[in-house]
């Protein structure tokens, strides 16, 4: 077997590694938030219902696209955040490196994934309460359970996000590409996250969700153990 | 020989279907659409089709990634392609017979849904591919890339029972109750199959041909 890291090790520098390039680029991580929130904005805007609480629904409940809103949105900043993560790679053939290294290309894979993932769940926590104010929510308890459940989901967007970024890595139309490829793939997760989010925002306990729940975890653990077995199939050159 | 006999089979079995439908089948009750309910004799097929040439281009994704074996990247375009051909066709007549039967030409119902989903997966191949050159990278992108469509259409099965039904519209089980329905049906079945065998076989022909050019015309 090669001599090269543990599988812990290299997940673990990989992970450090993405954070450090984001922490360091300047205002990259500010670029998917604030587009995050224009998503959020101009939907607000366009659709007819507001913050306000009008006659057909109760005070603090959001209107009815509201959720689809806002997973619409985390879902483009996903796009732009592996489309990043892979770009800083190919501008500086990190990519061939990373195909080189003895280190096993699933921990590659999940220490990228965790560093999108991470990314990802920082936006939500700006983004949501964001929403919240927007739309016109009024947080209460639901705010636990719907909290593990977004992070459910944003592992499996994060999951295709990375193997799909890796697919498109280099290409001259990658900008194109990797959200045409992206959205069709995401849309079971994002239809159960915003079916999920209306539940769980309505104060219905976790356990109703019933098969929005399996859709959930399929898509996550189909998606997370394809793409680190795939992961290597992609990152090598031609 | 597979592709002879599916050949053989499609030129004889493509006519003798479509024929059954205009003249063998019976015009339907009114209220499923009297004559416009001989559509279903091409959606269902064409759905069928579609499911066995995208599992086609699971298994040859598959074996592309073990083998590296250009013929098996030549059968993953080939079937995605003959694939699109029929979920488009599918996409398209179910609309056309839900008018006159339902009113509406969309309702979000699962079966639509689940097609409509796919179509998009798979013309995000297509897109893919053409986005880049010849070569073994094209190549391990596309059948990676076929793999993880192929594993999310069960998930998707799933998840568009979860979008709230406008009204469950769409007939689960077709009533065939009236003579000569099922025999069309089945011989449109037979038809499409052996279409859909000739057709990814010519294209994977003429794919493995290309990609010969293309290697010639690298070296």
């Amino acid at each position: 077997m090669s001599a090269g890291p543990g599988f812990l090790r290299a997940l673990g520098l990989v992970l450090r590694k993405d954070l450090r390039v984001e922490a360091r680029s300047r205002g990259a991580a500010t670029t998917m938030l604030v587009f995050a929130l224009l998503v959020l904005f101009t939907f607000a805007l366009a659709m007819p219902t507001g913050a306000t609480a009008t006659a057909d629904r109760p005070p603090g409940t959001m209107p009815p696209h509201a959720a689809g809103v806002l997973w619409v949105a985390i879902l483009f900043a996903a796009v732009i955040g592996a489309s990043r993560a892979y770009a800083v790679e190919t501008a500086s053939g990190g990519l061939d490196g990373l195909a080189l290294s003895p280190a096993d290309p699933a921990a590659v894979y999940l220490g990228k994934l965790l560093a999108l993932g991470l990314e990802l769940v920082l936006l939500a926590v700006v983004i949501v309460p964001a929403a919240f104010v927007l739309f016109g929510h009024a947080p209460g308890s639901e705010l636990a359970p719907f909290a593990l459940f977004a992070g459910l989901g944003i592992v499996g967007i994060a999951a295709v996000a990375c193997l799909l970024g890796a697919l498109t890595a280099g290409l001259a139309g990658r900008d194109f590409v990797l959200p045409l490829l992206l959205l069709p793939i995401a849309l079971p997760q994002l239809v159960a996250l915003v079916r999920g989010t209306d539940m769980l925002l309505a104060g219905r306990p976790l356990a109703d969700l019933g098969d929005t729940l399996v859709v959930v975890a399929a898509f996550d653990l189909a998606h997370l153990a394809a793409s680190a077995v795939l992961f290597e199939f992609v990152v090598g050159g031609d | 020989m597979l592709d002879g006999l599916a050949l053989v089979g499609a030129v004889v079995l493509v006519p003798m279907a479509l024929g059954m439908v205009a003249w063998v089948a019976p015009v339907a009750q009114p209220e499923i659409g009297g004559v416009a309910q001989k559509i279903f004799y091409a959606h269902v097929p064409s759905a069928i089709t579609a499911f066995l040439a995208f599992g086609t281009a699971l298994v040859a994704g598959v074996a592309y990634l073990r083998t590296r074996a250009e013929r098996w990247d030549a059968l993953g375009v080939a079937s995605i392609e003959v694939g699109m051909l029929f979920c488009t066709l599918v996409v398209c007549t179910g609309p056309i017979w839900a008018k006159p039967v339902w009113g509406v030409y969309w309702n979000p119902e699962p079966r639509l849904l689940s097609f409509a989903v796919m179509w998009f997966t798979y013309a995000g191949y297509l897109i893919l591919r053409g986005a880049m050159d010849a070569g073994a990278r094209r190549a391990a992108v596309g059948a990676a890339y076929a793999v993880v469509a192929s594993i999310n259409v069960p998930i998707v099965y799933l998840a568009v029972r979860l979008v709230p039904p406008g009204s469950q519209l769409h007939p689960v089980k077709a009533d065939l109750a009236a003579p000569w329905m099922r025999p069309t049906l089945y011989a449109m079945f037979a038809a499409f199959g052996a279409l859909m065998v000739t057709l990814i076989s010519v294209r994977a022909r003429l794919e493995r041909a290309r990609l010969a050019l293309a290697c010639q015309a690298r070296l």
